[in-house]
C-alpha cells in the first residue's frame, strides 16, 4: 500500500485544497511512509484518485517541485527527492510551522512568552511523570 | 498551453419585454472547469442556450475558438447537456447513443463506453427513456454529452434531483473528461456538491455577473468556501 492511496479525499473547503493536499505529501515524506526517490503518479492519476481539479494538482506537483521536494525526469515521471537532508529539513519546517501556530494561539489568548514556556514545560513534565492528565487538561481546548 | 475556448463579450438578452441578461463578459480558457452559479431564474440556462448557439443575443457577441461562426460551426464544436433530456419516450437508453453517433461527426464510442462505466449506465441500455428515474435521466444526458470529443462541454445543472451515490459518479466523470485541450463549463445552484472541482467561478444574478474569482484564490484571501462566499452574495437584501 503506497502512501498516498491512504489520502483523505475529504477536504477543507475553507483552505485553498492544493495547501491541504501538499501537507499531505510533506507529512507522509517527514514521517518516512513515502521513501527518498519513490516514484509518485503522474499529475492525471493522482487528481483523479483524490477528487479534484487537475490544475490543483498540477498546483502541487509544481510546488513540491519548487520546494525541492520532488523532481521531474522527462518521460518517466515524478520522484520524491534522493537528498536525505529533505526528510529533516521538511519535518523542521512543519514543526517550527506548527509551533507557530501554536505560538499565535497562546498569545491570543494573553499568555506572555515566558509563561507560554513555563506552561509547556509544566505540561510536558507532566505528561513525563505519567499518565492520564492530557485529557484533564484539554477541558478548554475546544 | 492555454488558449481562449471562446469568449462573450457585452452579451444581452431579452424575452418580449424582459431583460434576461445584461452586458455578460466571461472567458472561457482550455483546460478549465468553470463554474456558473446562480439562484433559479438568475439567467444561467439563457448564458448556456446563448454559448450553445440555440439563441441569438439583442447585443454583444460571442466569440469562438478559431473564428467558428455563431450557429451549425459553433454547435458542432460545443457539447451541451440541457437541463432536461428530451427524447421521444419509446427510445432506449441504447437509441439515444446511436442517435448521438449518427448525429455528432465527434462522437466517440471509447469516450461513450467508458462513461456509461463511469456514470453506472451500462445496465441500462436496454431500459426505455421513460422508465428512467430522473437520476438515471440525468446521468445518460451526461454520459452522452461527453460521448462527443469536443472543445467545449456545457453542462446545465447536471446535479438536480440526483442522489449522493449520483452525485459522486457524475463528479468522477467530469474529473475523467477533464483535459488540457479543452474546458467545462457547470452551471449549478448547488455550490457544496461541486466547489471542489472548479478552477473559476462566475456569480450571476439577476443576469448579470455579480462576482468572477478564482476558487483557491478566494480561499486564501478570505477563509471562506465558495459555498460560503455565494450565500453572502445571494442572500443579500432577503
Amino acid at each position: 500500500m503506497k502512501a498516498w492511496e491512504n489520502f483523505t479525499t475529504e477536504f477543507d473547503d475553507r483552505t485553498p485544497i492544493y495547501r491541504q493536499i501538499y501537507g499531505l505529501f510533506s507529512r507522509s515524506f517527514a514521517r518516512g511512509l513515502i521513501k527518498t526517490g519513490e516514484r509518485i503518479p503522474s499529475i492525471r492519476d493522482m487528481a483523479l484518485q483524490l477528487k479534484v481539479n487537475a490544475n490543483t494538482m498540477q498546483r502541487v506537483y509544481h510546488e513540491m517541485e519548487r520546494d525541492g521536494l520532488i523532481n521531474s525526469k522527462r518521460g518517466t515521471g515524478y520522484f520524491f527527492t534522493e537528498e536525505k537532508t529533505m526528510v529533516e529539513k521538511v519535518s523542521t519546517k512543519m514543526a517550527q510551522e506548527s509551533i507557530g501556530r501554536f505560538l499565535e494561539e497562546m498569545r491570543s489568548l494573553g499568555f506572555a512568552d515566558k509563561d507560554i514556556v513555563n506552561e509547556l514545560s509544566e505540561q510536558i513534565k507532566g505528561e513525563k511523570r505519567g499518565g492520564g492528565h492530557k485529557d484533564e487538561n484539554n477541558t478548554f481546548a475546544s | 498551453m492555454k488558449t481562449t475556448l471562446l469568449q462573450a463579450k457585452e452579451i444581452g438578452m431579452s424575452y418580449s419585454n424582459k431583460q434576461a441578461l445584461k452586458k455578460i463578459n466571461m472567458t472561457v480558457e482550455s483546460g478549465k472547469i468553470i463554474g456558473l452559479l446562480g439562484p433559479n431564474g438568475s439567467g444561467k440556462t439563457t448564458l448556456m442556450k446563448l454559448i450553445a448557439g440555440l439563441l441569438q443575443p439583442v447585443s454583444g457577441e460571442i466569440v469562438y475558438h478559431n473564428n467558428v461562426r455563431r450557429g451549425v460551426e459553433s454547435r458542432s464544436t460545443i457539447s451541451f447537456m440541457p437541463d432536461e433530456l428530451r427524447f421521444p419516450s419509446y427510445m432506449s437508453v441504447e437509441d439515444a447513443f446511436n442517435y448521438y453517433r449518427d448525429m455528432y461527426p465527434d462522437y466517440s464510442s471509447e469516450l461513450a463506453d467508458q462513461m456509461k462505466k463511469l456514470l453506472g449506465i451500462d445496465e441500462e441500455m436496454k431500459s426505455k427513456m421513460k422508465h428512467l428515474s430522473k437520476g438515471q435521466k440525468e446521468r445518460v444526458a451526461l454520459a452522452l454529452t461527453f460521448s462527443r470529443r469536443t472543445k467545449v462541454y456545457l453542462l446545465d445543472e447536471p446535479l438536480g434531483g440526483i442522489d449522493p451515490v449520483g452525485k459522486k459518479k457524475i463528479v468522477d466523470a467530469i474529473l475523467a473528461m477533464q483535459l488540457e485541450e479543452s474546458s467545462i463549463l457547470i452551471s449549478t445552484h448547488l455550490v457544496k456538491d461541486v466547489e471542489r472541482i472548479f478552477d473559476c467561478v462566475y456569480f450571476i444574478s439577476d443576469g448579470a455577473i455579480v462576482y468572477e474569482g478564482d476558487c483557491d484564490q478566494m480561499r486564501e484571501e478570505n477563509e471562506k468556501t465558495v459555498e460560503q462566499a455565494y450565500l453572502e452574495v445571494f442572500s443579500y437584501g432577503d
